[in-house]
Protein backbone atom coordinates (compact mmCIF):
# COMPACT_ATOMS: atom_id res chain seq x y z
CA UNK A 1 0.00 0.00 0.00
CA UNK A 2 1.70 3.39 -0.79
CA UNK A 3 1.41 6.38 1.35
CA UNK A 4 1.57 9.70 -0.37
CA UNK A 5 4.17 11.63 1.51
CA UNK A 6 4.36 14.94 2.39
CA UNK A 7 7.35 17.55 2.56
CA UNK A 8 8.57 17.95 5.81
CA UNK A 9 9.14 21.77 6.05
CA UNK A 10 5.35 21.93 4.15
CA UNK A 11 1.58 22.22 6.32
CA UNK A 12 -0.20 20.37 3.71
CA UNK A 13 -3.22 22.13 5.42
CA UNK A 14 -5.88 23.00 3.05
CA UNK A 15 -7.91 26.00 3.85
CA UNK A 16 -10.30 26.94 0.72
CA UNK A 17 -11.87 30.33 1.04
CA UNK A 18 -16.04 30.10 0.20
CA UNK A 19 -15.92 30.23 -3.75
CA UNK A 20 -17.55 32.94 -5.43
CA UNK A 21 -20.33 32.19 -8.10
CA UNK A 22 -18.15 33.02 -10.62
CA UNK A 23 -15.64 30.56 -9.52
CA UNK A 24 -18.37 28.13 -8.92
CA UNK A 25 -19.30 28.41 -13.12
CA UNK A 26 -15.71 28.19 -13.95
CA UNK A 27 -15.53 25.09 -11.42
CA UNK A 28 -18.27 23.44 -13.29
CA UNK A 29 -17.51 24.20 -16.36
CA UNK A 30 -14.32 22.62 -16.04
CA UNK A 31 -15.68 19.57 -13.96
CA UNK A 32 -18.37 19.22 -17.20
CA UNK A 33 -15.38 19.30 -19.84
CA UNK A 34 -12.95 17.10 -18.00
CA UNK A 35 -16.03 14.90 -18.11
CA UNK A 36 -16.66 14.72 -21.49
CA UNK A 37 -13.21 14.08 -22.14
CA UNK A 38 -12.81 11.12 -19.82
CA UNK A 39 -16.03 9.89 -21.38
CA UNK A 40 -14.55 9.90 -25.18
CA UNK A 41 -11.60 8.65 -24.22
CA UNK A 42 -13.62 5.53 -22.40
CA UNK A 43 -15.64 5.23 -25.64
CA UNK A 44 -12.32 5.25 -27.78
CA UNK A 45 -11.11 2.47 -25.80
CA UNK A 46 -13.96 0.83 -25.55
CA UNK A 47 -14.41 0.54 -29.43
CA UNK A 48 -10.49 0.32 -29.58
CA UNK A 49 -11.01 -3.06 -27.57
CA UNK A 50 -14.05 -4.43 -29.37
CA UNK A 51 -12.04 -3.65 -32.96
CA UNK A 52 -9.09 -6.00 -31.63
CA UNK A 53 -11.18 -8.28 -30.87
CA UNK A 54 -13.39 -8.32 -33.86
CA UNK A 55 -10.08 -8.62 -35.45
CA UNK A 56 -8.94 -12.07 -33.73
CA UNK A 57 -12.40 -13.21 -34.34
CA UNK B 1 -26.16 17.89 13.27
CA UNK B 2 -28.88 18.25 10.14
CA UNK B 3 -30.88 15.75 8.70
CA UNK B 4 -28.54 14.49 5.94
CA UNK B 5 -25.72 14.24 8.47
CA UNK B 6 -28.06 11.53 10.09
CA UNK B 7 -28.79 9.85 7.28
CA UNK B 8 -25.12 9.77 6.59
CA UNK B 9 -24.59 8.16 10.30
CA UNK B 10 -26.10 4.96 8.78
CA UNK B 11 -23.83 5.66 5.69
CA UNK B 12 -20.70 2.28 6.01
CA UNK B 13 -17.83 4.79 6.27
CA UNK B 14 -16.46 3.44 9.54
CA UNK B 15 -15.50 0.17 7.36
CA UNK B 16 -13.72 1.91 4.96
CA UNK B 17 -10.18 1.04 6.21
CA UNK B 18 -6.76 2.69 4.74
CA UNK B 19 -3.75 3.41 6.89
CA UNK B 20 -1.55 5.80 8.02
CA UNK B 21 2.79 5.43 8.29
CA UNK B 22 4.38 5.77 12.00
CA UNK B 23 7.18 8.00 10.74
CA UNK B 24 9.98 6.28 13.63
CA UNK B 25 9.03 2.36 13.33
CA UNK B 26 7.92 2.08 9.69
CA UNK B 27 4.54 0.33 10.74
CA UNK B 28 1.30 0.59 9.63
CA UNK B 29 -1.99 1.37 11.33
CA UNK B 30 -5.74 0.69 9.34
CA UNK B 31 -8.01 3.58 10.16
CA UNK B 32 -11.26 4.46 10.37
CA UNK B 33 -13.16 7.74 9.11
CA UNK B 34 -15.85 9.10 11.01
CA UNK B 35 -18.16 11.84 11.48
CA UNK B 36 -16.66 14.26 14.05
CA UNK B 37 -18.87 15.01 16.94
CA UNK B 38 -19.19 17.72 19.55
CA UNK B 39 -17.54 15.61 22.22
CA UNK B 40 -14.46 15.10 19.74
CA UNK B 41 -14.52 19.46 20.15
CA UNK B 42 -13.47 19.49 23.64
CA UNK B 43 -9.69 18.52 22.36
CA UNK B 44 -10.01 20.34 19.38
CA UNK B 45 -9.28 23.30 20.07
CA UNK B 46 -6.16 26.10 19.34
CA UNK B 47 -4.53 25.82 22.74
CA UNK B 48 -4.09 22.10 21.53
CA UNK B 49 -2.02 23.08 18.56
CA UNK B 50 -5.14 22.94 16.15
CA UNK B 51 -5.05 25.66 13.12
CA UNK B 52 -8.64 26.12 12.58
CA UNK B 53 -12.04 26.59 14.24
CA UNK B 54 -13.74 23.02 14.07
CA UNK B 55 -16.21 24.05 16.65
CA UNK B 56 -17.37 26.31 14.03
CA UNK B 57 -17.12 24.26 11.08
CA UNK B 58 -19.41 21.70 12.56
CA UNK B 59 -22.55 24.18 13.27
CA UNK B 60 -22.44 24.26 9.28
CA UNK B 61 -25.40 22.41 7.99
CA UNK B 62 -23.97 22.07 4.40
CA UNK B 63 -20.74 21.00 5.66
CA UNK B 64 -19.59 17.15 6.48
CA UNK B 65 -16.67 17.36 9.28
CA UNK B 66 -15.04 13.86 9.15
CA UNK B 67 -12.40 12.50 11.72
CA UNK B 68 -9.19 10.51 11.01
CA UNK B 69 -8.27 8.04 14.12
CA UNK B 70 -6.47 4.70 14.25
CA UNK B 71 -8.76 1.29 14.22
CA UNK B 72 -9.45 0.65 18.04
CA UNK B 73 -7.61 4.06 19.14
CA UNK B 74 -10.95 6.27 18.53
CA UNK B 75 -10.47 9.58 20.80
CA UNK B 76 -6.65 10.22 19.19
CA UNK B 77 -8.16 12.47 16.31
CA UNK B 78 -5.16 11.87 13.30
CA UNK B 79 -6.71 14.60 11.26
CA UNK B 80 -10.13 16.34 10.17
CA UNK B 81 -11.45 17.34 6.86
CA UNK B 82 -14.50 19.31 6.75
CA UNK B 83 -16.18 18.78 2.75
CA UNK B 84 -19.69 19.71 0.96
CA UNK B 85 -21.26 17.49 -0.99
CA UNK B 86 -22.09 19.62 -4.65
CA UNK B 87 -23.97 18.13 -6.87
CA UNK B 88 -20.83 16.77 -9.40
CA UNK B 89 -18.48 17.09 -7.11
CA UNK B 90 -16.77 17.35 -3.81
CA UNK B 91 -15.20 20.53 -2.15
CA UNK B 92 -12.93 20.32 0.46
CA UNK B 93 -13.41 23.41 3.19
CA UNK B 94 -10.68 22.50 5.60
CA UNK B 95 -8.38 19.63 5.72
CA UNK B 96 -6.04 19.86 8.76
CA UNK B 97 -3.26 16.81 10.51
CA UNK B 98 -3.00 16.61 13.81
CA UNK B 99 -0.67 18.94 15.75
CA UNK B 100 1.70 16.46 16.32
CA UNK B 101 1.42 15.33 12.73
CA UNK B 102 2.95 18.51 11.11
CA UNK B 103 6.47 18.80 10.51
CA UNK B 104 9.40 17.21 11.03
CA UNK B 105 8.67 15.40 14.57
CA UNK B 106 5.44 14.43 12.74
CA UNK B 107 3.81 10.96 14.07
CA UNK B 108 2.25 9.39 11.34
CA UNK B 109 2.68 10.18 7.80
CA UNK B 110 0.18 10.15 4.90
CA UNK B 111 -2.79 12.01 6.82
CA UNK B 112 -3.61 14.37 4.45
CA UNK B 113 -3.60 12.29 1.40
CA UNK B 114 -5.61 9.67 3.76
CA UNK B 115 -8.51 12.03 3.99
CA UNK B 116 -8.51 13.40 0.27
CA UNK B 117 -8.58 9.87 -1.08
CA UNK B 118 -11.29 9.41 0.96
CA UNK B 119 -13.01 12.47 0.06
CA UNK B 120 -13.11 11.07 -3.80
CA UNK B 121 -14.65 8.02 -2.45
CA UNK B 122 -17.34 9.85 -0.90
CA UNK B 123 -17.42 11.72 -4.65
CA UNK B 124 -17.84 8.51 -5.70
CA UNK B 125 -20.89 7.33 -3.80
CA UNK B 126 -22.51 10.56 -3.99
CA UNK B 127 -22.52 11.09 -8.00
CA UNK B 128 -19.81 13.16 -8.35
CA UNK B 129 -17.80 10.41 -10.39
CA UNK B 130 -14.41 10.76 -8.19
CA UNK B 131 -14.22 14.64 -8.30
CA UNK B 132 -12.85 16.24 -5.80
CA UNK B 133 -12.08 20.15 -5.54
CA UNK B 134 -10.18 22.80 -3.24
CA UNK B 135 -8.08 25.69 -3.32
CA UNK B 136 -4.67 25.22 -2.81
CA UNK B 137 -1.97 27.91 -1.52
CA UNK B 138 0.02 28.95 -4.96
CA UNK B 139 3.60 27.56 -3.59
CA UNK B 140 1.30 23.83 -3.02
CA UNK B 141 -0.44 23.94 -6.60
CA UNK B 142 2.84 22.08 -7.64
CA UNK B 143 2.97 19.35 -5.71
CA UNK B 144 -1.01 18.57 -4.98
CA UNK B 145 -0.38 18.25 -9.02
CA UNK B 146 2.48 15.50 -8.55
CA UNK B 147 1.25 13.83 -5.27
CA UNK B 148 -2.76 13.52 -5.82
CA UNK B 149 -3.03 13.87 -9.53
CA UNK B 150 -4.85 17.16 -9.15
CA UNK B 151 -5.64 19.37 -12.01
CA UNK B 152 -5.31 23.11 -11.62
CA UNK B 153 -8.51 24.75 -12.85
CA UNK B 154 -7.03 28.44 -12.57
CA UNK B 155 -5.99 30.90 -9.94
CA UNK B 156 -6.37 28.64 -6.61
CA UNK B 157 -8.44 26.01 -7.18
CA UNK B 158 -7.60 22.77 -7.85
CA UNK B 159 -9.75 19.45 -9.18
CA UNK B 160 -9.18 15.57 -8.77
CA UNK B 161 -10.53 14.14 -11.58
CA UNK B 162 -12.37 10.41 -12.00
CA UNK B 163 -9.15 8.93 -13.35
CA UNK B 164 -6.62 10.30 -9.78
CA UNK B 165 -9.50 9.67 -8.02
CA UNK B 166 -9.54 6.19 -8.65
CA UNK B 167 -5.60 6.08 -7.90
CA UNK B 168 -5.87 7.56 -4.81
CA UNK B 169 -8.40 5.32 -3.68
CA UNK B 170 -7.02 2.26 -5.22
CA UNK B 171 -3.55 3.73 -2.99
CA UNK B 172 -5.08 4.32 0.40
CA UNK B 173 -7.94 1.93 0.41
CA UNK B 174 -8.43 -2.08 0.62
CA UNK B 175 -11.15 -3.46 -2.09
Amino acid sequence: MGLIREPEDINLNIQSKPLTPEEEERLSQFIKQRKQEIEKKKHFAQQKLYGSRAAQR
Amino acid sequence: MNKSKEHLQNFEVDKLTNSIENIVTGDSFPTDVTFLTNKDLKTITKKNGWSFNWKAELTQNERDVYKLTIVNNPTIIQGLVSLTIKPDYVFLNLLESAPFNIGQNKVYAGVPGNLVAFACKLSFGRGGDGFVSFQAKTKLIDHYVKTLGAMHAGGHLMVIDTLAAQKLIDKYFKS
